[in-house]
């Protein structure tokens, strides 16, 4: 079953994401030549166990650096990052979020609790573009202090992956760090645990309100080499495939909507009527047959 | 035409009469081996502060100034203060050593630094008695209580 598949393959990238083991002997990040490489999904660096770099830390780092970096002619620019992100948009749009995030496969596995659960307004989708350009390019790059540096505003205030992966793990593994902890660090741990609480009533809330990792993915997601296919003639609006979303995307309102993760839950299970398939630089792929229609079916 | 070509002429005369740059001139980074900086510390008889720290780092920027107001202070009383950049090259510790008017002693070792000395962040300043590292002073500290530690650990014996 292709959920399974999924899970499997989000469990493996976490741990390839986080397969620095060691940490719990040296007690200190791990620093070797990988950590130069961006991870797919939000990750954070200063996970004790992280193997690569959050790309949405980096790309908020060269924008707090970037005055200071001109200065002593370091014009990277992050170019890199920038152009790493560019490349998987431009392939598969936002389905990293949906394949390897382990931050989206925790809130997926915290929303499996039982308990009834809410829809959110749909306004608050554009929150991660706000997010993304508030706290990701204009703060880090515009506020700055004396010397021209900036700070990683979304790292810093924000980011609840960071307060889980490394904020917490840290004040385990080194107790003198936990002399410093101050306001920041509560208001940090009240993020994280509010948004814990949402996890459980509402479909992935970070991904859809928050991230603006998924904000850069999304811009992406009309235009990608892999793109999801909706054929109207087909689709009998059962909303099925909304019911089943992990991003509660109505799919039935068109393809590629920039929440949509390309877990293809609804193309393998949700669509019983072949509306949903998806195409790979525009050649479709093998579309699924669809079942009978109930009313379709003989009366005996 | 006429017109660019004076603009270009009060540009120049503009930049030529601009005041040079008053650049703290006194003050070069060095780049030095993090084995070189394990041979500082085992030759060392009396107390030594060695700051790791970074020009990307916010709360270095905010601790290098109170620790050159204490070294300039109690330098004369044998204070030795030691600062190894981790930075990705030279450059950047250098541009906030002539901004900072830093006087103490400061090396560029880069981020091999983290590995080599076990650091997981900056700033952390290793506290070196009898040639070892005996305390880690993990992360930024005010004056009160930087000044009670190096106050602490000063001795006359190693007084100039």
């Amino acid at each position: 079953m292709m959920w399974s598949v999924r899970r499997w393959i989000q469990t493996a990238a976490v741990l390839i994401s986080n397969a620095y083991l060691m940490f719990p002997f040296t007690r200190t990040i791990y620093q070797g030549k990988l950590k130069a490489v961006c991870t797919p999904g939000l990750n954070c660096y200063s996970c004790p166990a992280a193997t690569g770099a959050c790309p949405l830390g980096s790309l908020q780092n060269f924008y707090a650096t970037l005055r200071p970096g001109l200065e002593t002619g370091r014009l990277h620019l992050g170019l890199y990052v920038v152009g790493f992100l560019g490349i998987i948009g431009s392939l598969v749009g936002r389905m990293p979020c949906a394949w390897v995030c382990p931050f989206g496969l925790l809130q997926e596995l915290i929303n499996k609790i039982p308990s009834r659960k809410y829809e959110i307004p749909r306004f608050l989708i554009y929150g991660k573009y706000v997010f993304l350009v508030l706290f990701v390019v204009i703060l880090p790059a515009v506020v700055v202090d004396d010397f021209g540096y900036g700070v990683t505003w979304f790292c810093k205030y924000v980011c609840p992956a960071g307060t889980l992966e490394a904020g917490i793990p840290m004040l385990i593994i080194q107790p003198p760090l936990r002399e410093l902890i101050g306001i920041l660090f509560y208001n940090k741990v009240a993020i994280l645990l509010v948004l814990f609480i949402l996890m459980v009533f509402v479909k992935r809330p970070f991904c859809r309100v928050v991230c603006p990792l998924g904000a850069i993915y999304s811009l992406f997601n009309r235009a990608s080499a892999f793109r999801m296919v909706h054929h109207p003639d087909k689709c009998v609006r059962c909303k099925q495939c909304y019911h089943d979303c992990p991003m509660g995307v109505r799919f039935y309102e068109g393809a590629n909507q920039v929440d949509c993760i390309r877990c293809l839950k609804c193309y393998r299970e949700s669509c019983k009527y072949g509306a949903i398939s998806y195409e790979i630089v525009g050649i479709p792929a093998q579309p699924k047959a669809p079942e009978k229609r109930l009313l379709d079916m003989p009366l005996k | 035409m006429k017109k660019s070509y004076y603009v270009a002429i009060l540009i120049a005369v503009i930049v030529m009469v601009m005041p040079p740059v008053q650049g703290f001139a006194g003050n070069k980074v060095l780049p030095i081996g993090t084995k070189d900086i394990q041979e500082m510390i085992a030759s060392q008889d009396c107390p030594l502060f060695l700051v790791a720290t970074a020009a990307w780092c916010g709360p270095c920027r905010e601790e290098l100034p109170v620790l050159n107001k204490l070294f300039h202070k109690y330098k004369d009383r044998g204070l030795k203060l030691v600062a190894v950049s981790m930075d990705i090259d030279l450059a950047p510790m250098q541009r906030l050593v002539d901004k900072l008017e830093l006087i103490f002693p400061v090396y560029w070792a880069g981020e091999k630094m983290y590995g080599d000395f076990m650091l997981f962040g900056v700033p952390t300043i290793l506290v070196v008695r009898d040639g070892k590292i005996q305390e880690r002073i993990i992360g930024s500290r005010d004056e009160t209580f930087l000044e009670r530690k190096i106050t602490s650990l000063m001795t006359e014996a190693c007084a100039p």
